[in-house]
């Protein structure tokens, strides 16, 4: 099910110079429930803007654009919005420049209370996102400004996890935090989207770190879409992110090139690091010429792992299919 | 060109980071500083210029005590590069931010203009001269910032998380730069920082943990013991973690820094 | 938005008052006060106004932008006019209902009171429609520059202002993303009673603060990393160059002000 859906979409800032007339324009976006989605695309894309669409911030000038039962049009100011907005979640970059109360759990509290829970509901929320970020209760108490840069981070998602949106919207979560917190993160985002189903819509101009998290692509270009779909699919069409001025990770590129060298698929490659190393054992002679152990060996447990090819989070492959099939019109073709 | 000797540092009504750190830095050498969160790896850089002051403890650059009578000749040899690109940016254009610092050195105007339009030529920011910064990109600002330290004709750079904010693009133009003042200006390079291409391309990795410099090593070294680089919150890139995680497996590999060596360690052509 | 807060009021032009020093600029205004202050008679105040009038209109920016300039001072000018029409009488009564009077007098101070308001506003509005912020605050340091002799900075209030300058747009954008944040979070600046919009901007105080100090923080630090040393003797990038045309445009003040006390 479409939980998103952009028709020709476009926004153009309102007294802004006319240099840069549309921030965004000729946008067609689906997003399906239930999928981890990762927005890519340099500075000055329309990322940000289009995010801000999605709860409403922003209204389109242009096209309209739908969000679970609500829909905003061109030219229509839309107010009230709070049912949208405890439905989706919006977290701004920097979130944790935006904490102000004197405790994490004021803070935590503050959405749920602005969205009509009771003290007592909101409490109660406000201590279940906290595990769902996997901090320690111990932290409700303290000072949001007393906590480090990775906790503060996680703090500030948790201020939007309380309002228990379905879908979740991040902009450039990751950015300044140190790799491993990074991982940390996205990890975190990966179970709320598998356990709780729930929709991760996430911007970030570093795809290495998502390339295995994430189910869907978008690239952005200058304020359009220049690609959707999915791991596999970007695999075959790496000229797509060169155009969007986004860095190949290693990973795809190592597949390519695995691929040119051995005749297989990419599809069929791994993505975790020890099937990768598996793999390659495999695939080139090294192993078994140079070191004498044979490599297949160490684990035989292939059905659980996860390749290339597939989505990140172990789907039936029918509903695959059939989310693929939703993808919007425009895929690939603009620029 | 560096030398610290048993300094010891705490932050007021704070625990002392520093008890009785000495760290020697030769010329020309570029060295990164890593560490867990909060152990004091820019509070190490800014002591190096003055910044900050140690409690106890002797720093000299280039033979110059890093003291009150001599902070402002320390300062001359010094560019240190901040993480916040806008944090940086004083003025309110580029042409007066580039000229900043030569005017607190109370350079002639004449002088000024000639060094001004060398670096911007230098590090393509020509055109942006009379550009707000408001109107520039993260990485702009910083490449604006380095040509306001590179006017001052330092010896020593230091850049204190100066990549993390930045996209990857802007991201790998800075490592450029840093190769670049590395090779052609023979500078001394101190950067703290998590990225991991960034602490590869570099001589030397320092680890500041628990008050100490708790290791001493070249890069590969540090993303080889595999705990302590995690301790320090740094992740090995894909290739040299694949190459390492091989080598585990029995294969006889050698630990390779990216993907191109990696392919060709595996299908020798 | 974002231009408007860079740029402050300056109008992009090429006319010969865009090209003035600035402290030229600056000084005619302070004559141009002093001239509205004498004028007290309607034939004082009509030549001033013609005098304005041709300079405004040799700054080659729409005459209504002056006039738009003095918007914000209506309530103000109104406010002076019924001040001045009750409570000053003389000449002939127009209007009489018990004590309360209304006299000729009254309502010709009343008009010349909001008069010289609207000439002083809409005439010096030229002063930052012509000149860019650099080149104010440059003409503002070396204007206070004889303000040394008895202990007051120059050079540290014109960093404060480059330093404003730099940062206010800077600091709006952070407390609109605030703005938005809290939206995103239930709490809708434009949902809300009066009341409560009060109370969301001092909670936005809190971040913006810490914010500001965080940044004024590091600022510092970057400025002492580059040399900085408070009232340390330093040169300048930008310089004032006072050519005959900045003599010219003094000595037309000083004229008119002249005029005005012989008559």
């Amino acid at each position: 099910m479409a939980i998103v859906t952009c028709r020709q979409l476009g926004y153009r800032y309102r007294d802004e110079d006319s240099s840069r007339a549309f921030a965004l324009h000729g946008v067609n976006l689906e997003l399906e429930q239930g999928l981890f989605y990762a927005v890519l695309g340099s500075t000055g894309s329309g990322k940000s803007t289009l995010l801000q669409h999605f709860n409403g911030i922003y209204q389109p000038s242009e096209g309209e654009i739908q969000v679970l039962d609500v829909t905003f049009q061109a030219g229509q100011k839309k107010k009230g919005l709070k049912e949208l907005r405890s439905r989706v979640g919006l977290v701004f970059q920097f979130p944790e420049q935006q904490l102000f109360e004197e405790t994490v759990e004021k803070d935590l509290m503050f959405g749920p209370i602005q969205f009509g829970k009771s003290k007592e509901a909101a409490r109660e929320a406000a201590s279940k996102a906290l595990a769902e970020v996997g901090l320690s209760r111990e932290l409700l108490e303290r000072s949001p400004f007393e906590l480090s840069g990775g906790q503060i981070r996680k703090v500030a998602i948790a201020t939007v996890l309380a309002s228990e949106p379905e879908l979740i919207v991040l902009d450039e979560p990751t950015a300044t935090l140190d790799p491993v917190s990074r991982h940390e993160l996205i990890e975190l985002l990966q179970e709320l989207r598998r356990k709780e189903g729930r929709t991760v819509v996430m911007v970030t101009h570093r795809l290495d770190e998502v390339f295995c998290a994430a189910d869907r692509f978008v690239l952005m270009k200058e304020g359009t879409i220049t690609f959707t779909g999915t791991r596999q699919e970007l695999l075959e069409s790496p000229e797509r992110l060169a155009e969007a001025g986004i860095v190949e990770p290693q990973m795809m590129t190592l597949a390519l090139e695995a691929s040119r060298r051995t005749g297989l698929p990419v599809a069929e490659m791994p993505c975790e690091l020890d099937d990768w190393a598996e793999w390659l054992m495999n695939h080139s002679g090294l192993a078994s010429g140079q070191s004498g152990q044979p490599a297949h060996a160490s684990d035989p447990d292939d059905d659980n792992r996860t390749a290339l090819g597939q989505p990140a989070a172990h789907e039936p492959i029918a509903e695959e299919e059939q989310a693929g099939e939703l993808r919007p019109a425009g895929t690939g073709e603009e620029g | 060109m560096i030398r610290m000797e048993q300094i010891a540092f705490h932050y007021p009504k704070r625990e002392a980071l520093f008890e009785n750190l000495s760290l020697h830095i030769e010329k020309g050498q570029w060295v990164s500083i890593v560490g867990p969160n909060g152990a004091g790896k820019s509070t190490l850089a800014k002591l190096i210029n003055g910044l900050l002051s140690p409690a106890a403890g002797q720093i000299q650059v280039d033979g110059l005590p890093v003291t009150r009578e001599h902070v402002d000749e320390v300062r001359k040899k010094v560019g240190y590069l901040f993480q916040n690109p806008d944090n940086q940016f004083i003025a309110t254009t580029v042409r007066d931010d580039i000229a900043f610092g030569l005017e607190n050195r109370a350079i002639p105007r004449e002088e000024m203009l000639d060094r001004i339009q060398e670096v911007a030529v230098e590090l393509q920011i020509a055109d942006w001269l009379d550009r707000h910064p408001a109107s520039l990109s993260g990485g702009q600002k910083q490449r604006v910032a380095i040509a306001g330290l590179l006017v001052l004709q330092p010896d020593i750079m230091i850049w204190d998380e100066a990549t993390s904010m930045l996209d990857e693009r802007s991201k790998q133009a800075m490592m450029e730069q840093l190769k670049e003042l590395h090779q052609n200006r023979n500078m001394t390079i101190l950067s703290v920082t998590h990225d991991a291409e960034e602490i590869l391309a570099s001589e030397r990795a320092i680890v500041i943990k628990n008050g100490q410099v708790a290791a001493d090593m070249t890069p590969l070294e540090l993303f080889e013991q595999e705990e302590l680089a995690y301790e320090c919150k740094l992740m090995p890139p894909f290739a040299l973690a694949l190459s390492m995680a091989m080598k585990k497996k029995g294969c006889r590999i050698a630990p390779v820094q990216d993907e191109r060596e990696l392919v060709n360690a595996i299908w020798p052509s | 938005m974002q231009t408007r807060m860079i740029m402050g009021r300056y109008v992009e032009g090429d006319s010969w008052i865009h090209r003035l020093d600035p402290r030229a600029k600056l000084g005619a205004m302070v004559l141009f006060l002093v001239a509205v202050i004498l004028a007290s008679r309607g034939l004082e105040l009509s030549i001033l106004t013609a005098f304005a009038v041709v300079v405004l209109l040799s700054s080659r920016i729409p005459f209504t932008r002056y006039i738009r300039a003095a918007k914000p001072l209506w309530p103000l000018m109104a406010f002076m006019f019924i001040f001045y029409t009750l409570f000053e009488h003389g000449g002939d009564i127009w209007l009489q209902w018990g004590s309360f009077r209304i006299t000729s007098e009254g309502v010709l101070l009343g008009l010349f009171a909001a008069w010289r308001m609207f000439l002083l506003i809409s005439f010096t509005s030229i002063l930052t429609f012509t000149t860019t912020p650099i080149a104010l605050n440059l003409g503002l340091e070396s204007a206070l520059k004889p303000l040394s002799i008895v202990g007051v900075s120059a050079q540290s209030w014109t960093m404060m202002i480059t330093i404003s300058l730099r940062f206010i747009p800077t600091i709006f954008q952070e407390a609109e993303k605030l703005l938005k944040a809290q939206a995103s979070r239930g709490a809708d600046y434009q949902d809300l009673k009066l009341m409560d919009k009060a109370k969301m901007v001092l909670t936005l105080m809190v971040p913006v603060t810490v914010g500001a100090f965080r940044r004024a923080e590091e600022l510092v630090m970057a400025m002492e990393a580059r040399g900085y040393v408070l009232d340390a003797p330093r040169t300048s990038l930008r310089t004032l160059t006072w050519r005959a045309a900045d003599t010219l445009f003094l000595l037309l003040f000083v004229i008119m002000l002249s005029v005005m006390i012989v008559l």
